[in-house]
């Protein structure tokens, strides 16, 4: 079996897997897109794979709350297969919609250990869809983002991204992962450098393990320095996070 | 049963403060807005599945009514009126199926509670909502009750024949065919002397809809007399002669399908299409738009043997009012249509996946009535799939959304006044979009790839027009009864011309069936085989009886076309300025750059997903701040590492008021302009047409589209831009105190370059390390002010309506992209709306940086900074590199303006005199 089998999960109304599946395979991974559908068809399948990636979209339009159909889909007939997933010490990766997903379900950040949903991703302050690129402060001490440096830039592309939780402030330092800051790199709460009016000004998490990280922000749209949004040099940061997944997959799995 | 679903507190309900703070502004005396989701059921499903579903455990609380959360308040329900898609509770409904829950109807209601301490008038809080949470076309507001419903099953159907022994004109009328006599006695004669009998009503509807103006443009193509000259067909002497005459050697199919299509690569062919959505939208923004959005997107699919979208456009042209609408209650309000059509346009494309990334919002009074949305979108296609052909014995396959009543004479209904309980038609009239039926419709034909030999959209004239169009060839055998309905009781002429939206009709071989089958099952979309191409004929069967039999050639070539007479257009008379201007240069820059045209279109770029498909390579706003407008986007497809495709838009209705001829050169430049000033190819520069003009029946007009026509011609023919696609909305005026008011003359160029993702540069200055300057490159400034913002701010009505010259634009335009192309550009920005002043703000605000400039122009320094003269770019470049520039483009196109400053700073000297200008304080007026 190819220990780097990468699958996206498509449900009605997903609209970034192909992007997604590219930047996969571009790091080395080997990639398959596979509808919810299928995946009730066939839970076992599940275990073939190393990296399982929940990308953006509107998964059945969003209508009765981003993401709610899908993770209750999976609550209904995938949980043990993403459970045991998880327990074999494999990555699961939620962007935006997917990290929706992987905290309604349940599966992020589950810190009571009892795979319920702790926290919540509501309409954004702005009560509208928006679409800017974001200064984001890192958390290094994760698989996904340990080479990167302090700050990082990716666009945020979304309706309903504000993070609410109750969490104490050790438990936000453990678990986030990434930060929207301003001009200066200070964590923010205001518009627009915090697009959201998120908690904290938290923009990506990760659960206990490390191993499962939702994010709001989209690193398959920096895949190339040329999408960055101004005349600079940066690194196109959204592929070192897929890197560092096959890293982790390759040194530690 | 009724589910209802709230946030647990006040923090987690921003839209009831949103509700709340805009009240208070209008005086409300409202201490608090709560609002609610609503589920309507009507059968009994599992509550814990249910709940799964519905409920945020961590932020919300469900009640089962008649439990509701609050008393001490009162509530208003906004919900869709009976058969107007829902499409949040057509979403839940499906998969309730799939999960094998037997329901049939789910609606969706939104709840508003208002908190107030003194009682508020409920009607007055009604009058507030109309229109900005609700459209009154489409939605019922007040308190949602469940409505008992009276099946209507299928019963035995009487074929109609209709007499055509009347006023044919009476009947046309009746029937709402929009034919005139000359038309109908053609038809009579065909029933009455060829085949020799009444025809049947569902005949007559199709053949009013293969014949009428939306399909078949009988005005473009009709024969013409203007001036003693004689045109036979007004579109194949102009628009078309002109793209063949330049025979680009990229084209791969012009005007015939569905969208133009031009080579990307060695494998890849790109189509862009551009439609207009004017008559829904003014009814229900939010609907006309977003199906407008849809109807393009389908018609990309349906290009070829199908396309992907990669990109969405929009282009608004929004009203004025001048305190008409006080007593006008029936037209929508100018701000409450832009805001309708642009969350139109964002809920649609971005629930679709694809990215808007380009557009424009203008502004004249005369689109108080009669606003103009115009939608596009670009596909990309292996090149094998450039070509389609319907081959005999195949199966007509109808894939996507079911059929109900939805559309059906819609245009002809939009004429008539509107009232409350006009419903049962209204409903029909204006439509809600599905975009995730769409969607997975879209995600399955994109797997269906090589399974059929053609596909076409159900857009207009639904599958009336579909399989009329495709078996033209072949003849076509419809069964009625197979087509999937969205409820029981249509009639097959009401299933045969139903505009539902997300249906398409494929081409498919026998031998594939089972597989397309498959496929649709994987991605939930339908798929039913309904017919045959064969047969020669159309006809159409439903429940084993024949109900129409018509020839392909009467119904495609019969349509009698009659010889316009045209008048020339009224142009407004030039004439030079007399007076001093009565204002200084500070209140010049704070009217133009606060008018609506000039301002920043931020909240509007922001709403719309521009990256979505990670191929977005130049955004619509640019620089460290992010708020430079760049002239045009630039996409670069996943696969491809050296070209992009630069798509930019020309438009000016100001100008189309004043003098057709000189706006029609005008956007045709400034489209080009802004593709060119992206680092676009002129060489690969492609264009598309949308003429919207007014009332046909006025002889000017009729010169005016004329004049305009013959424009495009002179101009792309000189330009070697062909036409690759375009479309035509007339008859666009509205009646106001008994006075009928036509729109300006508007003509919409989209652009479309392929070029070299080297060649591409942002429009917005940068520091650098290196000497640089700030150029004008381009005609020299003239004193060309009339129908500028300059003087439509102040109501200046004299002064000259910029003129071009094709052969020096042409020239300069050419020599222009020399440069581009050997990369000298540091930042180029078009000068357009607002001449020289807006494009130097525009291009300082990017990376927060100034500019220092010195006008040596004889004009007084308010024309040299508003004039708005057209081919000009304003670039920075290196100063070693000006004198090539100068080589290359004659030093008389070529204006040293000054230098960028560090300090966020507008200076301008003129003579002894030194204007300056703080950004910060500035962008106060532009946002």
């Amino acid at each position: 079996m190819n220990k780097f089998l990468s699958l996206v999960i498509k449900a009605d109304g997903t609209n970034c897997e192909l992007e997604t599946s590219f930047i996969l395979k571009n790091v080395g991974f080997k990639n398959e897109i596979l509808t919810v559908g299928e995946l009730i068809q066939d839970p076992d399948i599940i275990k073939k794979f190393s990296f399982i990636v929940f990308p953006g979209g509107f998964s059945y339009g969003d209508y009765t709350g981003s993401g709610r159909i899908v993770s209750s889909i999976i609550k209904h007939h995938l949980f043990e297969n993403f459970k045991k997933h998880v327990e074999d010490g494999k990555l699961i990766l939620g962007i935006c919609n997917g990290f929706q997903i992987l905290v309604k379900s349940g599966l992020l950040p589950n810190t009571h250990g009892k795979w319920e949903q702790e926290v919540s991703l509501i309409f954004n302050d702005s009560f509208h869809y928006e679409d800017r690129w974001v200064k984001l402060l890192v958390n290094k001490n994760t698989i996904y983002t340990k080479n990167l440096p302090d700050y990082i830039y990716l666009p945020v592309a979304h309706g309903e991204g504000k993070f609410i939780h109750s969490f104490e402030k050790d438990m936000i330092e453990k678990l986030g992962v990434f930060f929207y800051v301003d001009d200066k790199g200070k964590k923010t709460l205001k518009y627009p450098d915090n697009p959201n009016g998120s908690f904290d000004s938290l923009a990506g998490i990760v659960d206990n393990s490390g191993r499962i990280l939702g994010m709001m922000p989209h690193p398959e749209r920096f895949r190339d320095e040329k999408q960055f949004y101004y005349d600079e040099k940066k690194d196109p940061y959204g592929i070192i996070i897929f890197e560092n997944a096959y890293r982790y997959i390759k040194e530690e799995l | 049963m009724i589910l209802e679903i709230i946030p647990k507190n006040d923090s987690y309900d921003s839209l009831g403060l949103i509700i709340r703070n805009e009240m208070k502004k209008r005086h409300f005396k409202i201490e608090k807005v709560r609002t609610s989701n609503l589920y309507f059921f009507d059968r009994d499903i599992d509550l814990n599945f249910l709940q799964d579903l519905l409920v945020d455990s961590i932020t919300d609380e469900i009640y089962i009514h008649p439990d509701h959360p609050f008393e001490n308040s009162f509530f208003i329900d906004i919900y869709y009126k009976d058969r107007v898609m829902d499409p949040a509770g057509e979403t839940l409904k499906n998969y309730l199926l799939k999960s094998s829950f037997e329901v049939e109807n789910v609606k969706t209601i939104r709840r508003f509670y208002f908190f107030a301490e003194e009682k508020v008038d409920k009607e007055s809080v009604i009058k507030f909502l109309k229109n900005r949470y609700f459209n009154p076309l489409v939605e019922q507001a007040g308190e949602f009750r469940e409505k008992k419903k009276i099946q209507k099953k299928f019963q035995d159907f009487e074929i109609k024949y209709v007499d055509l022994d009347c006023d044919l004109e009476k009947l046309s009328k009746d029937m709402f065919l929009s034919l005139n006599l000359r038309e109908m006695e053609v038809i009579k004669d065909y029933f009455y002397k060829k085949l020799k009998r009444k025809p049947t009503d569902v005949e007559l509807e199709t053949i009013a809809q293969t014949w009428s103006e939306h399909c078949v443009h009988k005005t473009f193509k009709s024969p013409f007399k203007y001036k003693n000259k004689k045109i036979k067909n007004l579109f194949k002497e102009t628009i078309m002669k002109a793209s063949y005459k330049i025979d680009h050697p990229d084209t791969v199919s012009l005007f015939s399908d569905n969208a133009g299509i031009v080579k990307f690569d060695e494998y890849h062919n790109i189509c862009f299409k551009v439609e207009t959505h004017n008559h829904p939208s003014a009814l229900e923004p939010y609907g006309g738009a977003g199906t407008g959005i849809g109807g393009v997107i389908r018609d990309i699919i349906g290009t070829g043997l199908s396309a992907k979208p990669i990109a969405n456009t929009d282009v608004f042209c929004i009203g004025i009012d001048e305190g008409e609408l006080k007593e006008n209650e029936s037209i929508i309000p100018p701000d409450e249509i832009l805001k309708g059509v642009v969350a139109g346009v964002r809920d649609y494309g971005n629930r679709m996946g694809i990215p808007t990334i380009n557009g424009a919002v203008c502004y004249h009074k005369n689109f108080l009535g009669n606003p103009l949305v115009f939608a596009g979108s670009i596909g990309i296609m292996k090149s094998r799939n450039s070509f389609k052909k319907v081959v005999e014995n195949d199966y007509i396959v109808l894939i996507g959304g079911k059929t109900g009543r939805d559309g059906i004479h819609g245009a002809t209904f939009s004429s008539t006044s509107l009232t409350e309980d006009s419903q049962e038609l209204s409903s029909g009239a204006v439509q809600i979009g599905n975009p995730i039926e769409e969607k997975k419709m879209l995600d399955a034909i994109m797997e269906m790839d090589g399974l059929f030999n053609a596909i076409t959209d159900c857009g207009a004239g639904g599958l009336s027009s579909a399989v009329g169009e495709m078996g033209e060839e072949t003849g076509a055998v419809v069964y009625l009864d197979k087509v999937p309905l969205k409820y029981e009781g249509l009639s097959y002429s009401e299933i045969w011309i139903s505009e539902s939206q997300e249906r398409m009709v494929l081409s498919v071989p026998p031998k594939n069936f089972e597989r397309i089958k498959e496929i649709a099952e994987k991605y939930n979309t339908e798929v039913s085989h309904i017919g045959y191409f064969k047969g020669k004929k159309l006809e159409l069967y439903f429940y084993d009886k024949l109900v129409l039999s018509l020839d392909m050639d009467f119904l495609h070539k019969g349509v009698p076309l009659f010889e316009k007479k045209a008048l020339p257009y009224i142009n407004f008379k030039e004439s030079k300025r007399k007076e001093k201007y009565k204002f200084s240069i500070d209140d010049a820059v704070e009217k133009v750059l606060s008018s609506k045209d000039v301002k920043s279109k931020e909240w509007i770029v922001r709403q719309y997903d521009h990256e979505v498909q990670s191929q977005t390579l130049i955004k619509p706003l640019g620089g460290k701040k992010h708020n430079s407008p760049n002239d045009s986007s630039v996409l670069y497809p996943l696969f491809s590492k050296e070209k992009c495709i630069v798509v930019g838009c020309g438009i000016n209705p100001r100008y189309g008021e004043l003098n057709v001829k000189k706006m029609t050169y005008s956007v045709i430049d400034e489209s080009i302009r802004n593709v060119l000033s992206q680092g676009g190819d002129l060489d690969h520069t492609f264009l598309l047409d949308n003429f919207c003009f007014g009332d046909v029946t006025n002889p000017h007009t009729l010169g005016a589209i004329v004049e305009s026509t013959f424009a495009c011609y002179d101009y792309t023919l000189r330009l070697k831009t062909p036409f690759i696609s375009g479309k035509d909305s007339l008859n666009n005026y509205f009646i106001m105190k008994d006075k009928k008011i036509e729109i300006p003359p508007t003509l919409l160029i989209s652009a479309l370059s392929v070029s070299d993702v080297d060649n591409i540069k942002s429009s917005y200055f940068k520091m650098t390390s290196k000497p640089s300057s700030i150029l004008i490159l381009g005609k020299e400034t003239k004193e060309e002010l009339a129908g500028s913002i300059l003087y439509t701010e102040f109501k200046i009505r004299n002064g000259f309506v910029p003129d071009i010259d094709i052969v020096e634009s042409t020239k300069i335009h050419r020599n222009f992209n020399e440069i581009t192309k050997k990369r000298m550009i540091i930042s180029a920005h078009d000068i357009s709306d607002g001449g020289i002043f807006v494009t130097l703000f525009e291009s300082c605000i990017g990376n927060d940086l100034g500019c220092e400039i010195e006008i040596k122009s004889k004009l007084d320094p308010i024309d040299f900074l508003f004039s708005e003269t057209q081919t000009r770019y304003v670039v920075q470049v290196y100063d070693d590199d000006i004198e090539y520039i100068e080589k290359i483009m004659g030093k008389k196109y070529v204006t040293i303006l000054g230098k960028v400053l560090e300090k966020p700073l507008i200076k301008i000297k003129y003579n002894t005199k030194t204007y300056k200008f703080e950004t910060k304080k500035l962008m106060k007026l532009y946002r």
